[in-house]
């Protein structure tokens, strides 16, 4: 294993550096997303609550994979994409990855940030809104720092679950942890030795996100929150 | 409808519901095996079991797939000292199921610590096994705290499903690639795959809506 | 809770698949997306070029049954290594690297390689005509190392399975695609004429491709790379391999 390591280690660390680019991009993509539906959502108004609805029920329901082969492959088939300025992007399987990962994070930060603004005491909205202070002040300066503390947890969780997620970019030729790891399993035909190394890399890689999730925590509680 | 290509697509469905149903089973087992591990007095069963499971949740589910299907026959080879054939399906059930179980185990194992020891001090006074206790007193109610995770867990497991198309299983997923390439319509199929799966977990949440009303009848309130 | 578990064991019981250890049949294995050497025809059963000289050979070693299972391309020569097929079969070039880790039987047919591109934008294959050009492989493929060792300036975008580099040349994310002709042209049928063409390789790349595609079993099974080299033998004699070649291939590749 150790030769293996010694041997490809620049592909190891490029694959490396683009599930890392993956991850974070995927979750900032999905957070803003989320953050957007979250906030629309929680007006009440049926205008948006029953398409944010549908939108998190669907990505929800369907496998991620199914996602991602629909926006690479699915998108590619109609003339209209193909011939529109999205398409130098579009072309591009790390883009392709990102929009299904995003989406994917969003959908189910969605969830997490509606039921964590549901949870802030109604007293304290009341007593805002009897100071004088206007809808987006409110959100700005009670709902939505109270709403972040609160998921923070879930949303260790989340990262962890979006990393996993990046190794099936690896099937829309993105050249990932997973993808490299197959490339070199494919030209070595050493299967066993190239799963071990893949492992250990998901590992690490998941201690320091906790780890330095943990750290924050820690930090939040010390600020006083 | 689909250019010709829904019977074979709904062969594909019935071999990923065959394989969920499968998957479900041997991931169950593995749960409750796994719970009563981490639960153990017995140290090494405790730090092994857990270990284990901290192990398989943190690595992504494609390569846990791999890592069981080409593990299996290396491990079974050596443990019998000649080629023993795993079909594709088979792996796919346990790497499903060993997924399941590793989350399953934790879940279930908080499910069980809910449950007052007082119960199982009970249930030896009143003369009952160990045995018997599990199965009449605590399982049960634990099953019931834990069915709403658990739920979720099989929602989980019926998308996973989909992954076994790239260890060449002729499932739902692989179905719609060949019918993609043949026909030039990839959009077409995989939004197919998608309803198909959307229909799938539909069923699967109405059932565990009912299944979860009915394992807290006791406690609904009646007029 | 009783009729749900009845329901799930008799799901479980209408599932096929557990084969016992080392039976007497030999188990081929193949990636079936490859047509015309091999494919799933509509009912779901492994046919094409190679599959059928399969068959013919397993027609003549009298009293063998033969099994096909179709599985991911990447699995192939990891299944075998580990006894799980008796031999695997399917666009399946001879080189030494492969040579090093399986045996191979003499080639069914000499394999001829070609560079799948649009008809307006074709280019030489050189290192200048090939320079920042994205092509298409299939992953593990003698393509892919082709390619890699010998044009260095080339982008190659490996993927699981041909077919999907097949469907990115349609939308045009990728400029060629590299892979056995056979398996261009009769893709090429389903498309609208005179939008694609083939470039083939210099005669002097051909030495990479090896004598040609064969079939390969397990080092340690000299029996049956023994059987299967005497059943080819037969088949080239009583012209049994000119004859299918000639059912599939618009050109005669058996030597």
């Amino acid at each position: 294993m150790i030769n293996w390591l010694l041997i490809y280690y620049p592909e190891l660390l490029a694959g490396i550096f683009t599930t890392l680019q993956l991850m974070l991009g995927s979750l900032v993509v999905g957070f803003i997303v989320a953050l957007l539906f979250a906030c629309l959502h929680h007006t009440g108004k049926k205008f948006f609550t029953v398409p944010i609805n549908v939108f998190v029920f669907f990505i929800r329901s369907t496998p991620l994979l199914v996602q991602l082969f629909l926006i690479y492959y699915g998108a590619a088939q109609f003339s209209l994409i193909r011939d529109s300025f999205l398409w130098p992007l579009l072309k591009e399987p790390f883009i392709c990855a990102l929009i299904g990962l995003g989406i994917n994070s969003a959908a189910y930060t969605t969830v997490v940030l509606k039921s964590a603004m549901q949870a802030i005491p109604r007293g304290e909205i009341e007593a805002a809104k009897a100071l004088g202070l206007s809808p987006i002040a409110i959100l700005k300066h009670i709902i939505l720092p109270r709403t972040f503390i609160i998921i923070w947890p879930s949303y260790t969780n989340e990262m962890v679950l979006i990393l996993k997620a990046t190794a099936l970019a690896s099937t829309i030729t993105l050249l990932d942890i997973m993808g490299v790891t197959r490339q070199l399993i494919a030209k070595t035909y050493d299967t066993l030795t190239g799963l071990l190394v893949a492992g250990l890399l998901y590992v690490i890689l998941t201690l320091l996100i906790v780890g330095i999730c943990h750290w924050v925590s820690r930090r939040f509680k010390r600020v006083g929150w | 409808m689909l250019h010709g290509y829904l019977p074979q697509l709904l062969a594909g469905a019935w071999l990923t519901l065959q394989l969920a149903t499968n998957a479900l089973m041997v991931g169950l087992v593995l749960t409750v095996l796994g719970a009563l591990a981490l639960n153990a007095r017995n140290r090494f069963l405790h730090y092994g079991a857990f270990s284990l499971t901290t192990l398989i949740r943190g690595l992504p589910e494609l390569l846990v797939l791999f890592t069981v299907y080409f593990g299996t026959e290396i491990l079974l080879y050596k443990l019998f000292n000649q080629p023993v054939e795993i079909s594709n399906f088979w792996a796919g059930v346990l790497a499903l199921g060993i997924i399941f179980g590793a989350y399953g185990a934790q879940v279930f194992q908080q499910a069980l610590y809910t449950i007052p020891r007082g119960q199982q001090e009970a249930a030896t006074a009143l003369g009952l096994t160990k045995w018997q206790c599990y199965k009449s007193i605590i399982l049960p109610q634990a099953w019931r705290h834990a069915l709403p995770s658990l739920g979720n867990l099989t929602l989980i497991l019926i998308k996973d499903t989909a992954l076994v198309s790239l260890i060449g299983l002729t499932d739902l997923m692989s179905r719609a690639q060949a019918a993609a390439s043949q026909t030039q319509k990839p959009f077409t199929f995989y939004f197919a795959v998608a309803i198909i799966y959307l229909v799938l977990t539909a069923i699967v949440e109405l059932g565990l809506h009912k299944a979860e009303r009915h394992a807290n009848r006791h406690l609904r309130k009646t007029p | 809770m009783q009729r749900f578990t009845t329901l799930l064991l008799s799901l479980t019981l209408s599932v096929i698949s557990f084969t016992a250890i080392a039976q007497q049949h030999m188990h081929f294995a193949t990636e079936a997306t490859y047509a015309p050497l091999v494919y799933l025809d509509k009912d779901g059963k492994i046919n094409g070029y190679e599959a059928e000289i399969v068959q013919a050979i397993c027609a003549t070693l009298k009293n063998a049954s033969c099994t096909f299972t179709h599985q991911g391309w990447d699995s192939l020569v990891p299944s075998l290594k580990l006894g799980k097929v008796d031999a695997i079969f399917g666009g399946l070039a001879i080189t030494d690297q492969r040579a090093e880790q399986v045996s191979f039987t003499q080639p069914l047919y000499e394999n001829s390689i070609a560079f799948l591109a649009e008809k307006d934008k074709l280019f030489t294959i050189d290192k200048a005509g090939l320079a920042g050009k994205t092509i298409g492989v299939q992953i593990g493929t003698t393509m892919e190392h082709y390619l890699r060792e010998h044009y260095k300036e080339v982008n190659v975008k490996s993927y699981a399975s041909l077919q999907d580099a097949l469907l990115d040349i349609e939308t045009g994310r990728i400029n060629s695609v590299l892979g056995d002709t056979p398996v261009l042209i009769a893709w090429m049928k389903n498309k609208p004429k005179d939008k694609f063409s083939l470039i083939t390789i210099p005669a002097a790349d051909t030495k990479y491709f090896g004598p040609g595609n064969a079939i390969a079993v397990n080092k340690n099974n000299k029996q049956l790379l023994e059987q299967l080299n005497t059943a080819i033998d037969t088949l080239k004699k009583n012209g049994t391999l000119a004859k299918i070649a000639a059912k599939y291939l618009s050109m005669d590749v058996v030597e």
